[in-house]
């Protein structure tokens, strides 16, 4: 154990307060996602299996092994998918904080399992995101095809889409994680109002257009 | 007069427009002894007794009536309302609706129809006239309409990106029983206390 008690305290909170802040900005729905903060080179904090972000204390973060994530201690059982965040942890040093959720605009890319690509992004966002945004191959929560998916998609990016699941994304720091989240929603919701003005072509998008387009196409 | 579960009604139907779900005509309600708390736009928490609703209300009471659900929540959130207005069936395209939700969420013709969809099911779609979700809390009953918008989003902007690809029945069913049986056992359970039951 590399790190003292007051930073391991504030780590702790950090983790809590992005909780909450996934929740207030709409970028999770219910319970669903989680995240992870390094410790130290083998140690990380993640977010515990089945409870809301807003019931969560900075105590019930367990501590778990980033070389083997089946070690565990000092909080509830962790979240099912912390093999992910272990595997990036292990193999890219450069990362210090990791998000797994399930937000609107990226649903819609991991749900059409299509990648989002770095042509549509400015120069600033495809640093950010490190390129294209592939998807991960599909597998049930929680499995080995689940995490060999993602580890794949993520070679080289900071962010990638989880077949019919969500998105991950990784960070240097929790805050830049935020940044990776936030800025993929946006690229997500502008490239789909790019497709919906070229599919019926408007001159303009709104989302009227997009449900009468929907309505026309596929409604009964 | 239960105050605290009188308070959540309120608290969950403030939420739909915090979450952006909210649209004409929305109705929150949990049942109660001897009757239900209900909430709609007029924001005045009333406790009906059984036999007694009308209007929205009667919606909320056929639902408890014919199954076990102890919240409901009526939203007319805008992609809900494109996919009701369309009149189809929001399939598994995304693996929390499939967990929350079910493997699938059909359109019913009417309230009664809703009702009667809604003894096997815990969401459905009202023709032109958005959803509803029921739950065995306010907490599930709500998180149940966010997914169904999320998985409503991901139906209808799919069809721009060229569809969905979605989820096998089998698996569908399968993270629904772990969901249910399992993963939303606290949750459940530590919502049933913050919301006063």
């Amino acid at each position: 154990m590399s790190w003292s008690k007051e930073e391991e305290q504030r780590l702790r909170q950090v983790v809590k307060d992005s909780g909450v802040k996934l929740l207030k900005e709409n970028l999770v729905q219910g319970t669903w996602g989680n995240m992870a903060q390094r410790l130290d080179k083998e140690y990380m904090l993640v977010t515990p299996t089945g409870l809301d972000y807003e019931a969560l204390t900075p105590e019930d973060m367990p501590v778990v092994s980033i070389v083997d994530p089946k070690v565990w201690s000092n909080g509830k059982k962790p979240t099912s998918e912390r093999k992910i965040h272990a595997f990036l942890m292990l193999n890219r040093q450069e990362i210090n904080a990791t998000i797994h959720s399930h937000p609107y605009y990226g649903s819609i890319f991991a749900s059409a399992r299509k990648e989002l690509p770095e042509e549509v992004m400015t120069e600033e966002e495809k640093k950010l995101l490190g390129g294209s945004v592939r998807v991960g191959a599909y597998g049930l929560p929680g499995t080995k095809k689940l995490k060999e998916g993602t580890v794949k998609a993520m070679e080289g990016r900071n962010a990638c889409f989880m077949a019919n699941h969500g998105v991950f994304c990784a960070g240097k720091d929790m805050e830049e994680a935020f940044e990776i989240i936030r800025c993929l929603e946006r690229v997500c919701k502008r490239y789909i109002e790019q497709l919906t003005v070229k599919a019926t072509g408007a001159k303009e998008y709104s989302d009227e257009l997009l449900f009468e387009y929907f309505i026309e196409k596929c409604g009964k | 007069m239960n105050e605290k579960l009188k308070d959540s009604v309120s608290m969950y139907f403030d939420r739909l427009r915090e979450y952006g779900l909210h649209g004409n005509g929305d109705s929150v309600s949990v049942r109660a002894e001897g009757g239900m708390y209900f909430v709609d736009n007029t924001r005045e928490v009333k406790f009906i007794p059984a036999g007694k609703a009308d209007g929205e209300a009667a919606l909320h009471e056929g639902i408890y009536a014919a199954t076990d659900a102890q919240a409901v929540v009526h939203a007319h959130p805008d992609y809900v309302n494109a996919v009701s207005k369309a009149g189809v069936t929001i399939p598994a395209v995304i693996d929390d609706m499939a967990q929350i939700v079910g493997p699938t969420c059909r359109t019913a013709n009417d309230a009664a129809a809703a009702a009667k969809e809604l003894k096997k099911r815990n969401s459905c779609l009202i023709k032109e006239d958005g959803a509803v979700t029921t739950g065995r809390t306010l907490n599930e009953a709500f998180t149940c309409m966010m997914v169904l918008q999320k998985a409503a989003i991901c139906l209808v902007s799919g069809s721009v990106l060229g569809g969905n690809v979605v989820i096998n029945g089998l698996e569908a069913r399968l993270m629904r029983f772990v969901y249910k049986k399992k993963y939303s056992k606290i949750n459940t359970e530590n919502n049933l206390e913050r919301e006063g039951k």
